[in-house]
């Protein structure tokens, strides 16, 4: 019945579980399907429970899955991916979704990928997946610990890489920036954008309610901007 | 529609947020609240003495239930709050339409942003022959509709059952109210447990007692509750569409993304409708958008084969997009073409436009804190 509705399922193997700060996890999955950037996965570990959606962070050559994810306190799934360990074994729903990196046909501009927190995990797809040139990716984080796949980022330089951290640590590289990301894009941001350009946001609703707002008082059409929203 | 003879009454005697000394007695399902009072040692026929009380009889303090003795109502009012909580302002249309306002304190599990009291916001829409509530399910929404208010403002958390069901129990009209929409703040279906927890309770003989044919939930469609809704309740289902094509509905739904209105209505195949559960389809019209008759063409080719009803809505504009209300007379001409094609289509009545109650339009944006611990 859970299949039925939520696609396919197969039981994969854990191949690693990594901390990255206290709250987030990258947890590698034994890749069971095949799917395209900008895709979720489901994750269970119950037979009869139904999944939670989660952004594939892997690349279309990496032979697993990456799946980005932080703690949600009393939450139903999360405290208990936290425990799994290499050959633990967890329930895999087929990859749905249409958050592609695919420029339409109107727009000769740049693609800008703006995210926060999580958010940055189907990016982090695209970018290990290829797509570099003619990028710009923003990320709205709280602390360097959520700087997510920043070393991978910063060592192609096609990508145009910069994240605005609104803790109280200091920039630890020229691509950091202090305060929000939101504050930048309404004032020096604007200076940079241009009409055809075309924008990619995932993240939370609130970061993406703003963010799209700002952008359409820029002057840029809602058919310019393409959002996932995590909830 | 004349503004300035809108009327804003607030209640002066309203005083700040109340602190909930315990969980809520309002909202409980009766096997919640049997269970509570076994465990006190209480006999079994205390549960429906009591839901009585909540539901029927308009109880707003334990010192009203007089046939519950008082040791159990001392102990129930240490142990719980009510739950009930007046309305904070009404706003009142010209068009005799009431947006109140409601204040919550406990905005449960999954609430994100700064804590402190919250507001929620419910119309009371008076008609020649029947008056409807539309509640909220939800403190804002996750689900960022480009043109929906209360998208705008992000999401703040999850109504419990007892939130849900007072902007019924506690509405000055409540004895003149013949339906109950889901198609306030939030959606409903991100918050099964409020959902369909409230529905339980209006439903139920034993609580409010209301015919389910006289509820319907509004959805932009998430595929595993909405399996569950249709196979729990027999209420009406209202899906929100707002474009037949996908790329389209995308730039306005980010939901598009992840579930796609083709296999939401592929869902909706394996299920009966007809008068006694009727699903309907919401349709806002956007000048220059989703307006063309090529919509109307594609919107028969989606629904093809379902018995349904498509609702074409006025567009109200929000601050924050570049969207506009389609015409009246395209409007009209969508009608008569998905009316050609065998489908009933209706153009829905706009009420409350002048008190921002009408639809899309409830936020209470403007009473949030900002959230200093924003990531963005």
């Amino acid at each position: 019945m859970v299949e039925t509705i939520y696609g396919e399922r197969k039981s994969c193997s854990v191949l690693d579980q990594q901390k990255l700060g206290d709250r987030a996890r990258l947890l590698r999955l034994e890749r069971c399907f095949d799917f395209i950037p900008g895709q979720s996965l489901g994750l269970s570990l119950g037979e009869s429970l139904a999944p939670r959606r989660y952004s594939i962070a892997s690349g279309t050559k990496d032979p697993w899955f990456d799946v980005l994810y932080t703690l949600v306190e009393g939450g139903e799934l999360t405290p208990q991916l936290f425990q799994l360990a290499a050959g633990d074994r967890a329930y895999v729903f087929s990859p749905i979704g249409s958050f592609f990196d695919r420029k339409p046909a109107i727009a000769s501009g740049r693609i800008w990928w703006i995210a926060n927190g999580t958010g940055i995990a189907p990016f982090a797809s695209f970018f290990r997946s290829g797509r570099a040139e003619n990028r710009i990716l923003l990320h709205g984080i709280r602390a360097r610990s959520e700087a997510y796949f920043e070393d991978e980022f910063l060592r192609e330089q096609k990508l145009s890489y910069r994240s605005f951290v609104t803790g109280s640590e200091e920039a630890w590289h020229r691509g950091v920036r202090k305060g929000r990301l939101s504050t930048w894009l309404r004032t020096e941001g604007l200076e940079e954008i241009q009409k055809d350009d075309y924008f990619m946001l995932c993240g939370s609703a609130g970061m993406v309610v703003e963010v799209r707002e700002i952008l359409m008082k820029a002057g840029i059409s809602h058919g310019h901007i393409d959002s996932e929203i995590y909830f | 529609m004349d503004i300035s003879t809108a009327k804003y009454i607030s209640d002066p005697n309203q005083t700040g947020p109340r602190d909930p000394r315990g969980p809520r007695l309002l909202g409980l399902s009766s096997d919640s609240l049997a269970a509570v009072l076994k465990s006190y040692g209480e006999p079994s026929f205390r549960t429906a003495q009591i839901f009585d009380w909540l539901y029927k009889k308009d109880a707003r303090s334990f010192d009203e239930m007089k046939n519950i003795p008082l040791p159990l109502r001392e102990k129930l009012a240490a142990e719980f709050e009510l739950g009930r909580e007046e309305p904070r302002s009404v706003s009142e249309s010209t068009d005799g339409t009431k947006k109140y306002l409601f204040a919550v304190n406990n905005a449960g599990p999954g609430a994100t942003g700064p804590r402190g009291t919250k507001f929620i916001e419910s119309a009371f829409i008076p008609d020649e022959d029947r008056a409807t509530l539309c509640v909220s399910t939800q403190v804002g929404c996750k689900m960022g509709c480009l043109f929906c208010a209360t998208g705008r403002q992000g999401f703040q958390g999850q109504l419990d059952a007892g939130a849900i069901v007072n902007q019924l129990l506690s509405l000055p009209e409540r004895s003149r109210i013949t339906n109950i929409v889901y198609m306030g703040m939030g959606e409903p279906l991100d918050n099964i447990e409020g959902s369909f927890g409230s529905l339980e309770l209006f439903t139920s003989p034993k609580a409010i007692g209301m015919s389910s044919k006289r509820i319907t939930l509004s959805t932009i469609g998430l595929p595993g509750p909405l399996k569950t809704y249709l196979d729990t309740f027999d209420s009406h289902l209202a899906i929100s569409i707002h474009s037949p094509f996908d790329e389209e509905r995308a730039s306005l739904m980010p939901i598009q993304r992840t579930h796609k209105i083709r296999d939401i209505i592929d869902l909706l195949r394996h299920y009966h409708f007809d008068d006694h559960r009727r699903l309907s389809f919401e349709y806002i019209m956007f000048a220059g958008i989703n307006d063309s008759l090529e919509h109307a063409r594609e919107l028969v080719r989606l629904v093809n084969g379902l018995n349904c009803r498509v609702n074409l809505i006025h567009y109200h504009s929000v601050p924050g997009n570049d969207l506009q209300g389609a015409d009246r007379s395209v409007m009209e001409s969508f009608q008569n073409l998905l009316k050609e094609k065998g489908i009933m289509a209706t153009i829905r009545k706009s009420r409350g436009e002048d008190i921002q109650a009408a639809c899309g339009l409830l936020s209470t944006k403007a009473l949030l804190s900002p959230d200093t611990d924003a990531d963005y």
